[in-house]
């Protein structure tokens, strides 16, 4: 008999027996449990850590164990933190040994699991208050054949595509205003006069000392922020077509090709950049605008703390420019905690409480020590109120509400990654006319996805 | 049995070494030949013939990979063994300490390892705040994002081994010569040579052996280049230092297509053993084995 | 295809042509080249451990300085902080003593049959050694990950050190060597009465010292330095080992040049400590004539 026809026997069964128990069972198991848990590195304060050390990557996922471990007797959770480097290869090689853990935060929700039949369905474990409280488009992520199989915690990422991060320090030097809050929109006219302002020669040397910001071609998630602002996107409208080859795509690439090239208010160099060059230009004050939202703002604390940086600076939040036309646009999304198929329907209901105590709103709440917004609206109402991010936080939440998703939400994009990376390389590079590269992209990409 | 019997020692001794490399070198092989027949992924095991390789046929990053592994061995193979005849032909007629403090000093970045050098030489590439485009504007050069562009991204990768290799080379080299008899010298010196005359007549011609084993095995290690690349590049920009081994890497661990991996790898080995056949006939006719 | 080992053990070079003598302009003129070619290759060195010392803010710092001025510790503090790395540096501890050990034994016996015991398929088996050494190892990559899998080996020091013992390089190295053992000795202890395994241990080793110096050195360094194999064999941040989690310090903080730096520098003193050490067996082309085949 083969694995796959065990799993639907067994998922067969648990539905039939999972039916039949109490929605809520606080009990004591029959049995001891064990829960394996894995989750990538998120530097949380868990409740009364000291305010004057920096949390570790340890912290929280040892601190909810145990919570969880002493609010269910007799269930043991054993929690391992994966790095994000080689973090796919560490599931993949568990799958493919047969052994995943119970409950993962997946780097990118992996719908291919869940068509796979590898992932518990959780649409019985969200109560209506939960349907309503989390945002539709953070349980959409995890939404497969019209069954929801992600527990949303984290609302969005870092912020990279979403908004972006300016100086105020360089702005006031050069005599620029910073866009009105409590949006702080701005045009892309607006936008490209500003960056005009913003890169000058400090020293007199005829050397560009400061640029406005940078592209990094590396980082996809910056560069479609981009993309979007002109109006492109990577699939049509039922996601049967890769189309960034449009006019609006070519617009919005030609944009930035200028902005490096033509009004030079980007370092040239480009195509060989990475979200962390970009970052460091922004640190280092050699850009005035950099890329992300308040996690990044933390970033800077933790550096001056690690000795990498002399010391803090000040940090806005603002919109990417847009188009009168289209109007205001970022990127968001919804990271949070997968089930893998559970055998036995004890333990499955265990492993289930395990992850709605993860993604609870007092739990949820911890986020905001990393400057995160969550995927609960109830939560975030209050979350930074009083702090001194509130503001910035503010801006951030309402560039969210403009979001969309970049990368379609019924299609696995990796396979293609590469290759819009390798796009935005040459159109960067100036190896490829923007044309030619998203062409090229486009014909690339529609073979690998599409088989045409 | 009999014979068995008699040979028991030879067989028990050879015993450990052969379980392992059975296990672990020739089943291996053998069965990733086989699944370079199937498409073998995560969830999915099924036979699917010359399907793997006819995708390699009309893979272009293939072909880049193959191309740019091409360059990166026609590049370095070369500058190597120029670097390493000129060192060695300098150092050679030096006093024995001399000698003996550069071949050490060659060879120190030679046991460092490629993690290492690729670490470092990404703080010296840094376009920003690198050390090589602080060097490049005291000469009044431009600053560069050397690994950032296509044109020299590879250039840049090949250039780093060029100024970091060759000290294994130089120390074979020079071994080498040392084993020349001086009489062919003094033959050469008599009949009005000069010592570049001498270098090019009697030198060369008798390290044409070494010469061609480091043609050989630099030629086998260059096409497995992989370190600096996932270090440094991961193939970027636009593929133009995809290199074969780490199409693999990539095929496998990142988008765990076994199946065309193993097709992949089937390829690199069978080119790389054309490369060796080749130059063995080379060899063959020169070295006594 | 293999020049004997002979030639390699053979003493070093021949020195130029006589000890002491006054330095010559040519000489002059060659040093200087080669001094300059020599500098460059350690020039990035150079540059590593002076970055390493540099205080963290002032690593970046345009121009950059030739000397950490002041010098500072702070970047080996903040490595030695992480909790990780005395267990990467454990983890290649372990994995390149234990390979290098067992590499010596098993390929010692291996060897020692090649080279001076009778028995049928000698030569076939000897052949089948010698022509898998010229199989790129990404060849056998992914089959022997998948089969690590399939033993539940992937993420154990098991999964690292078997598949590298069985390099059969090792066996052709030590059965090159031992042939050039005179056969009497073996027969002498023969008719003293030792056994098999004892003539093994108490004539032949002791014999090959050269051979399994060699063998050993080579085989340590290459282990300490080895990275794909590490790389896909293990994926949990415990068994990484320093080479891993050095490329993984890099992917984290990408921008910590002092901290990398430091990292590097970390990293390189044990095998720039075997090197000093072991110098000779580098240098006079005893390894590298071994190495040929």
């Amino acid at each position: 008999m083969s694995r796959r026809m065990l799993i639907v026997i067994g998922i067969a069964f648990m539905i039939a027996v999972g039916g039949h128990l109490p929605a809520t069972m606080a009990a004591a198991p029959s049995k001891p449990i064990t829960i394996t848990w894995w989750i990538n590195p998120w530097r949380i304060a868990p409740p009364g850590f000291p305010d004057d050390k920096a949390p570790t990557a340890e912290d929280f996922p040892k601190w909810a164990s145990e919570e969880f471990m002493r609010l269910n007797p007799g269930v043991t959770v054993k929690y391992e933190v994966v790095t994000n480097t080689g973090f796919d290869q560490k599931i993949a090689a568990a799958i493919l040994a047969g052994n995943p853990p119970d409950v993962l935060r997946p780097i990118g929700f992996k719908r291919e699991w869940a068509r796979q039949g590898l992932l518990e369905p959780i649409d019985d474990y969200l109560t209506a208050e939960d349907k309503q409280d989390f945002y539709q488009y953070a349980l959409d992520v995890g939404r497969v054949g019209g069954r929801y199989y992600l527990f949303p915690w984290n609302n969005s990422n870092n912020g990279m595509g979403s908004t972006l991060l300016i100086n105020p320090a360089i702005f006031k030097e050069r005599g620029v205003g910073i866009p009105a809050p409590p949006e702080r929109g701005w045009t892309v006219d607006e936008f490209m006069q500003v960056a005009q302002k913003l890169t000058f020669d400090r020293d007199g040397d005829g050397k560009t000392d400061v640029y406005a910001l940078s592209f990094p071609a590396k980082e996809l998630l910056v560069m479609m922020g981009w993309m979007h602002v002109f109006g492109a996107r990577l699939f049509n409208a039922d996601q049967t077509e890769v189309v960034l080859n449009s006019p609006e795509g070519v617009r919005a690439l030609q944009f930035v090709v200028d902005a490096i090239y033509k009004y030079k208010v980007a370092p040239e160099g480009a195509a060989g950049m990475g979200i962390y060059d970009s970052i460091n230009m922004f640190h280092q004050g050699k850009t005035a605008m950099g890329y992300g939202g308040p996690y990044e703002i933390g970033r800077i604390d933790r550096y001056v703390k690690d000795g990498q940086l002399k010391e803090a600076f000040p940090v806005h939040i603002t919109q990417y420019p847009h188009l009168a036309e289209i109007g205001p646009i970022a990127h968001h999304t919804s990271g949070g905690f997968v089930v893998f198929k559970q055998r036995d329907a004890e333990k499955k209901k265990v492993v289930m409480d395990f992850a709605r105590f993860l993604t609870s709103k007092d739990n949820m709440t911890l986020l905001k020590s990393l400057l995160y917004v969550t995927a609960r609206k109830s939560v975030n109402k209050d979350l930074y109120k009083g702090s001194t991010f509130e503001k910035e936080v503010d801006v951030y939440t309402r560039a969210l509400d403009y979001g969309i998703p970049y990368f379609g939400t019924d299609i696995t994009t990796d396979p293609i990654d590469k290759h819009l990376q390798a796009m935005f390389e040459a159109a960067l590079g100036r190896t490829k006319t923007p044309k030619q590269a998203l062409d090229d992209f486009a014909r690339e990409a529609n073979k690998i996805l599409f088989k045409k | 049995m009999r014979r068995l019997y008699k040979d028991r020692w030879g067989y028990a001794f050879i015993a450990p070494s052969f379980a392992l490399f059975a296990v672990f070198f020739l089943i291996p092989v053998v069965w990733g030949g086989y699944l370079s027949l199937l498409d073998y992924q995560v969830f999915n095991r099924e036979w699917v013939g010359l399907q793997n390789y006819r995708e390699i046929l009309h893979d272009s990053i293939f072909w880049l990979s193959l191309r740019n592994t091409a360059l990166y061995t026609l590049g370095i193979v070369p500058l190597w063994l120029g670097k390493a005849l000129i060192i060695s032909a300098l150092i050679f007629p030096l006093a024995k300490p001399i000698q003996t403090f550069f071949k050490g000093a060659f060879y120190l970045p030679h046991v460092t390892s490629s993690v290492i050098i690729s670490m470092v030489w990404l703080w010296i590439f840094n376009p920003p705040f690198g050390l090589l485009n602080y060097i490049m504007e005291l000469l009044g050069f431009a600053p560069h994002a050397w690994l950032g562009d296509v044109r020299t991204a590879l250039l840049s990768i090949i250039l780093m081994q060029v100024v970091m290799g060759g000290g294994s080379s130089i120390v074979l080299i020079t071994a080498a010569m040392g084993s020349i008899p001086y009489h062919l010298y003094e033959a050469a010196y008599l009949d009005g040579a000069t010592k570049t005359q001498a270098f090019f007549k009697v030198t060369i011609p008798l390290l044409r052996p070494t010469i061609l084993y480091l043609l050989v095995t630099g030629t086998i290690s260059s096409f497995q280049v992989f370190t600096n690349v996932y270090l440094m590049t991961q193939g970027g920009p636009q593929f133009s230092t995809m290199t074969l081994v780490y199409l693999i890497y990539d095929t496998a661990f990142k988008q765990f297509r076994f199946g065309l991996a193993s097709a992949q790898a089937v390829v690199l080995f069978a080119i790389v053993f054309a490369l060796a056949i080749v130059q063995f006939r080379f060899l063959g006719q020169e070295v006594e084995y | 295809m293999l020049t004997s080992l002979q030639a390699g053990v053979a003493p070093g070079p021949a020195p130029g042509r006589a000890g002491i003598k006054k330095v010559r302009a040519g000489d002059a003129i060659a040093i200087a080249i080669v001094a300059a070619l020599a500098v460059m290759s350690l020039m990035p060195l150079y540059w590593m451990v002076v970055t390493a010392f540099k205080q963290p803010t002032l690593v970046m710092k345009m121009p950059p300085e030739w000397l950490p001025k002041p010098l500072s510790l702070a970047n080996f503090r903040d490595l030695l902080a992480r909790q990780l790395l005395g267990r990467w540096t454990l983890n290649s501890a372990i994995v390149a003593t234990a390979v290098t050990g067992a590499q010596l034994f098993v390929a010692s016996l291996a060897g020692y049959a090649f080279a001076k015991k009778e028995f049928a398929g000698r030569n076939v088996l000897f052949w089948l050694y010698v022509g898998s050494m010229m199989i790129p190892g990404q060849v056998t990559l992914i089959p022997r990950y998948i089969l690590m899998s399939k033993l539940r080996f992937i993420n154990t020091y098991w999964g690292l050190i078997l598949p590298s013992i069985a390099a059969p390089f090792g066996v052709f190295l030590m059965k090159q060597f031992m042939q050039t053992l005179p056969g009497e000795i073996i027969d002498a202890g023969k008719i003293d009465g030792a056994s098999e395994f004892g003539i093994y241990t108490r004539l032949v080793l002791p014999l090959s010292k050269p051979a399994l110096a060699v063998l050993g050195i080579f085989t340590f360094v290459s282990e300490w330095n080895d990275f794909l194999w590490p790389l896909v064999i293990t994926n949990s941040s415990q068994m990484r080992t320093l080479q891993v989690g050095l490329a993984m310090l890099q992917e984290e903080v990408p921008m910590a040049f002092g901290l990398l730096m430091a990292g590097a520098t970390y990293a390189a003193i044990p095998i720039t400590i075997v090197f000093l050490i072991f110098q000779r067996y580098f240098l006079t082309g005893l390894t590298v004539g071994a190495l040929k085949g």
